[in-house]
């Protein structure tokens, strides 16, 4: 369920993507013919909700288009150059489809001719489908370059945060290794000592030897009472 | 302090960056259907060129601005946004002004919308591509970031790994220490001419030890020492109990071998193999060479693999220790013995001892 969940978002983002990409594009076309046209015919602000259409559903189709190349690589990265390469087939299918869509089968057979002519003045179809298709390849490709440099971005940041992680884990073992030797850590030498004046103590005054071994067992079984817990 | 935003090699890849984008904006002239039957290639040529450097005049205006607004110094993220979108509109107003003066507007159209037409033009373009570069660039620095925390972390493992060493090397196993003097105080009492010879191993055993605590590398020599000196005490204190032999040919004493190890496997050999036994056993140490490699071992005839419980604690630090010192090709191998206990074998390459001797 959450699979298909993800799943669904993921589509759903490619679309809103696109949309909204199209909806800039088509405001960045209609602010460039709107003085040259829109007194001449008329139609104002109207010319924007005409041109809307043709540039959402293009670059929605160029999203999906990229989308469905990330989403074969899932979950692994889309490399660069099959990146570039969904984008200039995706761009011109795009074109070409939505070309068809708008241009033939909504104006020509349907008769529903509200679209591009309204706006822009007539243009040859190879035109229109050239000009699409470098207007999606332009700006669908800044905004793929934006798109994988955040991800990017992300991908660093959440690295980072785990190399801090891993850093602190190293501190604190470090931190613990360099108190449990100090704990565990019964000088050699002065052992070495100890037992050195014990041997010469037991020749010459065997009770006293006897009283310092004691002593140094008792300090012992303590040391090693501390050692009990760890 | 907020890391530095601007830098004279980001500025360098910002103005790469923005000739790029100005550039393939500019190839939008060569994508107008009608130019190829209607113009000469060579005169579409020269109007791409014309064209590319218009746009470029435009382009450099807005990166002369985004850059100066980059280097000025602002705390709050939203307030350097809002400050480059605002150098960006500056820039393509002040570009399409300069450019306004070659070529004119067409006639009957506002002024003011179609310099907001290209300057929104402008600010798509430019935005996306700040963006871009910005991102680009706070992954690069998260990158850098990452490299230098992980070479804290190696360093910080490094220094476990020597306090690790370190620890392993100066301590001594305190039950063996404390176990022997109450044997010595027990002796001294009832048996004075034992508690001496007790006591005098002991301390021979410590003098052959302590100065291996401070080296990485020893020699064959000292080590089968120190596993002598052990075992002389331990054989005062377990009497018939232990059985002790040494099978190590003088000519390969001199070899170099890793401190401790031996006596790490004797230690063992004691505590899990003969230890538990009330009949106590034996114990063999030998060295041999097979091809490149030194191989000692340690045999015992004790509880053997199943009672020992497999490796403990000292076994895997060796294991560990003779991975670092050696790489993978040494190693230990714990086997049965026949007919019983444990044969333990510590391979390392054959080098002859430098300067590690004490």
């Amino acid at each position: 369920m959450a699979y298909r969940a993800t799943e669904t978002r993921f589509w759903a983002v490619r679309a809103v993507y696109g949309l909204g990409l199209g909806a800039v594009v088509a405001a960045l076309e209609f602010a460039l013919y709107a003085p040259l046209v829109s007194e001449r015919d008329g139609i104002g602000l109207f010319g924007l909700v005409l041109l809307l259409p043709d540039w959402c559903g293009e670059f929605a189709l160029l999203s999906l288009v990229v989308g469905y190349a990330e989403y074969r690589e899932r979950p692994r990265e889309l490399p660069a150059p099959k990146l570039a390469l969904a984008l200039v087939l995706g761009s011109i299918a795009s074109a070409l489809i939505w070309y068809a869509v708008m241009d033939v089968v909504l104006r020509d057979l349907l008769g529903l001719g509200l679209f591009i002519d309204h706006v822009g003045q007539q243009v040859a179809w190879e035109g229109r489908i050239l000009y699409h298709a470098w207007m999606m390849l332009f700006f669908g490709g800044l905004a793929v370059a934006v798109e994988s440099s955040q991800r990017r971005h992300g991908r660093m940041l959440a690295a980072l945060r785990a190399a801090q992680l891993r850093r602190a884990g190293a501190q604190q073992r470090l931190a613990q290794v360099s108190l449990g030797s100090l704990q565990a850590r019964i000088d050699p030498e002065f052992v070495f000592r100890t037992l050195s004046k014990l041997e010469r103590l037991y020749a010459s005054d065997p009770t006293q030897a006897d009283g310092l071994l004691d002593e140094l067992i008792a300090f012992l079984r303590q040391a090693l009472a501390d050692l009990q817990p760890t | 302090m907020a890391p530095q935003w601007m830098s004279w090699s980001s500025l360098w890849r910002g103005g790469l960056l923005a000739l790029a984008v100005v550039f393939v904006l500019s190839t939008q002239l060569l994508f107008q259907f009608g130019l190829y039957g209607a113009w000469p290639l060579p005169d579409i040529l020269a109007g791409w060129l014309a064209h590319f450097l218009e746009q470029l005049v435009v382009g450099g205006c807005i990166f002369a601005f985004v850059a100066a607004a980059a280097f000025l110094p602002t705390r709050r993220a939203l307030r350097k946004h809002a400050l480059l979108i605002f150098a960006i509109v500056l820039g393509a107003l002040g570009g399409e002004l300069l450019l306004m003066q070659r070529l004119p507007p067409p006639p009957d159209t506002s002024l003011a919308v179609f310099l907001a037409s290209r300057v929104a033009r402008w600010l798509v373009v430019a935005g996306l591509a700040y963006l871009y570069f910005a991102f680009r660039r706070q992954a690069a620095q998260a990158a850098a970031a990452i490299h230098a925390s992980d070479l804290q972390r190696i360093e910080l493992d490094r220094r476990m790994t020597e306090a690790r060493l370190q620890s392993l090397r100066s301590q001594i196993e305190p039950h063996f220490l404390f176990n022997t003097l109450a044997n010595v105080q027990q002796l001294y009492r009832t048996d004075p001419g034992r508690g001496r010879r007790l006591l005098a191993s002991f301390v021979a055993y410590l003098r052959t030890a302590l100065p291996q605590m401070r080296h990485d590398e020893t020699t064959l020599a000292h080590e089968v020492d120190l596993a002598r000196t052990y075992l002389d005490v331990l054989q005062v204190r377990m009497g018939e109990r232990l059985k002790v032999s040494f099978d190590v040919p003088q000519e390969l004493t001199g070899i170099a071998f890793p401190p401790l190890a031996l006596s790490t496997l004797t230690e063992n050999a004691i505590k899990h193999g003969l230890n538990p036994l009330p009949e106590g056993g034996a114990i063999e140490i030998s060295a041999r060479i097979e091809e490149h490699w030194l191989k000692v071992g340690v045999a015992d005839t004790g509880a053997g693999l199943r009672a020992s419980g497999g490796s403990g604690a000292g076994i895997a630090n060796l294991r560990a220790r003779l991975a670092a010192l050696y790489g993978r090709e040494s190693g230990l191998s714990l086997v049965a013995n026949s007919p019983r206990g444990i044969r333990a074998t510590i391979t390392v390459p054959i080098r002859a001892a430098g300067n590690g001797e004490a």
